[in-house]
């Protein structure tokens, strides 16, 4: 793949091993500013590749460099550090904190040393996840969608220059989805922002980029649009499911919605969704995944 | 339900007027002083070494071991737990922790320094003794009246030393020692290795036995005691193994996630360490006499 102009991620055949299992198999990618979502089943490696882009692991092979720097330098790695933001997966908080306290401890720990300019920046990224109101409260009294916020607000000091996230909508309710939309697609216009979601809805609503991953290596890599478009013609309305189908599922009208590579001749074609998509392009497993659901 | 709000995304520059270092320690400080067994421990220590010195002159008691025995458990023993919960208490945010500027080495610096909370508090309690000893010298017994004023001394400044060794071996365990009940185990060896120095074994290796332990008595029984005797070795000499004992603790605990020069630099002063460990034990061995029956 070549790479883009004013690249601020780029990897080059990057691969990450655990034990005999290649988690990453020779990816090679770049990113530029803007917003770009990563979609691929659980074990896929998107958070490997997450945690690589936030410099807490290191490929096994390969060359990754970010921000221009290579992080496999302390040095470099530091500094990239300065810019960038992290919410992981999975994030638990240091017990007794509130929320303010451990935005602001995290602040300390990304070097805003200036008391009075941490505050305010801590005041500020709370007020943008619309925590400002609880920021005193104990996180542990707070609500899961609360404390995911308050992990997000971290991730947020500083306007970082590269913003990772890991299912940052988990646990939000539809509105506080659609204001975080907002959040990134406004960080999107200066910085380099990539998340991974199960949520296809986010990555329509808010990505320029799509890129999914399987089994360890890129399968899609593009736009919306386009990775939309490849599901043309591919998705139909029956009374019931389609033999052969893909994946097929009642819908709340009555109706089956049918994902398949061939769509029957006199089958009623419906406009695909980034979901139906990505349905198609990872095939048989999707479908796996969907009997085993239904099962 | 309070919505998230898109944000002006201005650009906020990061203000870095003081040293990181400087800033996360004074955090992790504050963070000691408020732990609520550290404020326990304190009270207890302040109320004891007032109490019991007072007491002492007022009834002209001799020194009872609890002198150097308070600050040594209430902030040696009890700061080791305190310390190794601040430790591992951003074990669940680590992730996100591992994504900021500060490294590892950094942070564990940082707790290092909070230490100071605990020493300040035991060598406050400790120089209290010894000024009043000196301003006004008191009826010793109980074995104290063996040792010169300069041994009297170093076991107090030792004892000051364990409030400061006890919460930095905290932090390292916090570091490596990452399973349930690792506090405990440690706490039990440390008390366990103290009572097994007090071993009647008069020789020279029996005086290096003795002092081996981060903390020793060095009065075994009482005045009522047929058994009270005067362990072996000098005080004095010991308090450079003390101080060592303690650089090694902070060198191990900083090795955790240090990588590159920095670990390469940190493991010649582990050695450096250990050998001046060794040598002041051996001398202070040498120098001190052995176990004295009184």
């Amino acid at each position: 793949m070549t790479a883009r102009p004013n690249a601020t991620v780029a990897l080059t055949g990057v691969t990450r091993r655990y034990g005999s299992t290649r988690a990453l198999d020779g990816v090679d990618l770049t990113m530029s500013t803007g917003v770009t979502g990563l979609l691929g089943p659980n074990g896929a490696g998107k958070t490997t590749l997450l945690r690589m882009l936030a410099t807490v692991l290191a490929p096994t092979d390969g060359r990754l460099r970010l921000l221009g720097l290579d992080p496999s330098d302390p040095a470099e790695r530091t500094d990239v550090r300065r810019s960038l933001g992290y919410l992981p997966q999975e994030m638990g908080f240091p017990s007794g904190f509130s929320a303010f306290r451990f935005v602001d401890y995290m602040a300390v720990l990304k070097e805003w040393t200036d008391r009075d300019a941490r505050h305010d920046e801590v005041r500020r990224v709370l007020d943008m996840v619309g925590l400002r109101d609880l920021a005193a409260k104990r996180l542990r009294t707070l609500s899961g969608g609360q404390r995911r916020r308050a992990a997000l607000a971290q991730a947020l000091i500083g306007d970082p220059r590269l913003l990772v996230l890991d299912e940052p909508t988990t646990g939000l309710d539809p509105e506080q989805r659609a204001s975080l939309r907002g959040v990134l697609s406004a960080a999107g216009h200066d910085a380099t922002v990539v998340l991974a979601t199960h949520q296809t809805e986010d990555v329509a609503a808010l990505c320029e980029r799509v890129i999914v991953v399987d089994g360890g290596t890129v399968r899609w890599d593009g736009t919306v649009q386009d990775l939309v478009a490849s599901a043309q013609g591919r998705v139909w309305l029956a009374d019931a499911p389609t033999p052969g189908a893909q994946s097929s599922w009642r819908t709340g009208t009555g109706r089956h919605r049918n994902v398949g590579t061939a769509a029957p001749p006199d089958a009623e074609l419906v406009e695909p969704t980034v979901e139906d998509a990505y349905l198609l392009l990872l095939g048989d497993r999707a479908a796996a995944a969907q009997a085993e659901v239904a099962a | 339900m309070t919505a998230i709000t898109a944000h002006d995304t201005a650009v906020v520059e990061r203000h870095t007027t003081r040293s990181p270092l400087a800033v996360l320690a004074r955090y992790e400080a504050i963070r000691f002083a408020r732990h609520p067994l550290f404020l326990i421990c304190a009270g207890l220590l302040a109320y004891g070494s007032y109490q019991v010195h007072a007491d002492m002159y007022a009834n002209e008691d001799p020194a009872p071991l609890e002198l150097s025995l308070s600050p040594a458990f209430l902030m040696g023993l009890m700061g080791l737990v305190v310390a190794y919960r601040l430790t591992r208490s951003t074990r669940r945010a680590q992730e996100a922790i591992e994504g900021v500027p500060a490294d590892e080495p950094t942070r564990t610096a940082a707790l290092l320094l909070a230490c100071l909370v605990p020493f300040s508090l035991a060598a406050l309690a400790m120089a209290h003794v010894i000024i009043a000893w000196h301003v006004e010298p008191m009826s010793w017994g109980n074995g104290w009246d063996y040792f010169s004023s300069a041994d009297r001394d170093a076991m107090m400044v030792a004892a000051a030393l364990a409030g400061l060794g006890g919460p930095v071996l905290g932090v390292c365990l916090g570091r490596w020692w990452r399973w349930p009940g690792a506090t405990l185990l440690a706490t039990v060896v440390l008390v366990a290795w103290s009572i097994l120095t007090l071993a009647p074994w008069d020789s020279r290796l029996g005086n290096a036995w003795h002092m081996s332990s981060p903390f020793v008595l060095w009065i075994t029984g009482s005045d009522s005691d047929p058994d009270l005797g005067a362990m072996g070795g000098s005080p004095v000499w010991r308090l450079g193994y003390v101080v060592a004992l303690i650089g090694l603790a902070a060198v191990t605990a900083l090795l955790h996630g240090a990588t590159g020069r920095t670990r390469e630099t940190l493991g010649r002063w582990l050695v450096g360490l250990g050998i001046v460990a060794v040598a002041f034990l051996v001398v202070a061995s040498l120098t001190g006499p052995t176990l004295v029956m009184l």
